[in-house]
């Protein structure tokens, strides 16, 4: 049926006509979309700058808005820290999903401010001290994983406290404690790559 | 919401409203499923409201070259991963008619087929410049690419799309 570029092009857009018919943009995707609209203006500071820039972190924040069901556990954090709405309890961003079944795709996490890496919390919310019956276990999943270890440099928010941890596997599971609670502000280095986010422990 | 300018929040709107389709419809080029075609336009319309205050010049450029490189993140991801399966590049061109005579349906099938069968880049240079209609040079913007690369690119993809038509499949049925 096809025998120059300009035929190929005719079927291949009559094709895609009928394949795409019917199929519209889900209006909720825009209205959250014109959502994010205002509440990237509305923060301030480094964190959220850098976190407006981060693909995977408003795609999370898509989906709360779309389900209305994200439940962020950094909303009682003083304004402005950057531990504000830091856990997402809705869908994992696409490229995260790999390994999870579909109904594991919404878990609690916290998304890299360059989208290089999610921590998906099995414990939620994370305890300092680490509660007796629960581990604050963090699965760290990076776009490019490499083969190096994973280096977490914390920093609590408003205050000197500091902490390193290492997971030597590089991203994957691993148990996190951290001496006070607070906002730690991470700062995570894995086989060249380096990302930050903030998560939350309660007391 | 109260700071929020009205008149940016109605522009970006009709933005959503004009583009939107052609977003969703070209993701869904680009990467053969409708869900994920849905997620890729998520973050595609989240990142341009972030930054929509900052894009001062052609909007629907900004948001293509999102998509295409959030298209081609997923489908790098989905490489390194090898427990997913469904990685649209590895869908077959080949389907068998059997005893049926080819229909219209056969040849949209196999259309679409071979052109989820392109690779990722040569598959966005189609999506992008025969389907979507941006020109050579938007689209070489788009995809951060060269316009030389988009006209050899487009010219690769479309012969291979020339050559994945039915025309091998009637052998099959003799």
């Amino acid at each position: 049926m096809i025998g120059n570029d300009e035929q190929t092009i005719h079927a291949l857009r009559d094709a895609m006509a009928t394949e795409v018919r019917g199929h519209h943009l889900d209006p909720e995707i825009a209205a959250a979309a014109t959502d994010q609209l205002g509440s990237a203006r509305r923060h301030g500071g480094k964190y959220a700058a850098v976190a407006a820039c981060a693909v995977g972190a408003v795609t999370v924040a898509l989906v709360y808005a779309v389900t209305g069901s994200n439940a962020q556990h950094g909303a009682t954090a003083p304004t402005g820290s950057a531990c504000n709405g830091a856990v997402f309890t809705s869908a994992l961003p696409v490229w995260a999903r790999a390994g999870f079944s579909p109904d594991s795709y919404v878990n609690a996490h916290v998304t890299g401010a360059g989208d290089e890496i999610i921590g998906v919390l099995f414990a939620d919310p994370l305890r300092s001290p680490p509660a007796p019956d629960r581990n604050n276990k963090i699965l760290w999943v990076a776009k490019d994983p490499g083969t190096g270890p994973l280096v977490i440099r914390a920093h609590l928010e408003g205050a000197d406290q500091e902490a390193t941890r290492t997971v030597p596997g590089g991203p994957g599971p691993s148990i996190i404690d951290l001496p006070a609670p607070g906002c730690w502000k991470l700062t995570l280095t894995w086989s060249g790559h380096r990302d930050t986010l903030a998560v939350p422990y309660t007391g | 919401m109260a700071d929020i300018d009205h008149e940016q929040r109605a522009e970006f709107e009709n933005f959503v409203s004009a583009q939107g389709d052609r977003l969703l419809h070209a993701a869904y080029g680009m990467c053969g499923d409708w869900q994920h075609a849905e997620d890729l336009v998520q973050q595609v319309l989240l990142k341009v409201a972030s930054r929509w205050s900052r894009i001062t010049d052609n909007p629907g450029g900004y948001a293509y070259r999102c998509l295409a490189r959030a298209n081609i993140d997923r489908w790098r991801m989905l490489r390194r991963r090898p427990e997913i399966i469904t990685d649209p590049t590895v869908i077959t061109v080949v389907r068998p008619r059997g005893d049926r005579p080819p229909s219209d349906v056969d040849d949209r099938l196999t259309v679409i087929d071979a052109l989820r069968a392109l690779p990722p880049r040569q598959r966005a240079i189609v999506v992008l410049r025969y389907l979507q209609d941006l020109s050579e040079a938007d689209t070489a913007h788009a995809l951060g690419i060269s316009v030389g690369a988009v006209k050899s690119g487009g010219a690769r993809g479309l012969a291979r799309l020339r050559t994945a038509n039915p025309s091998p499949f009637q052998e099959v049925e003799r």
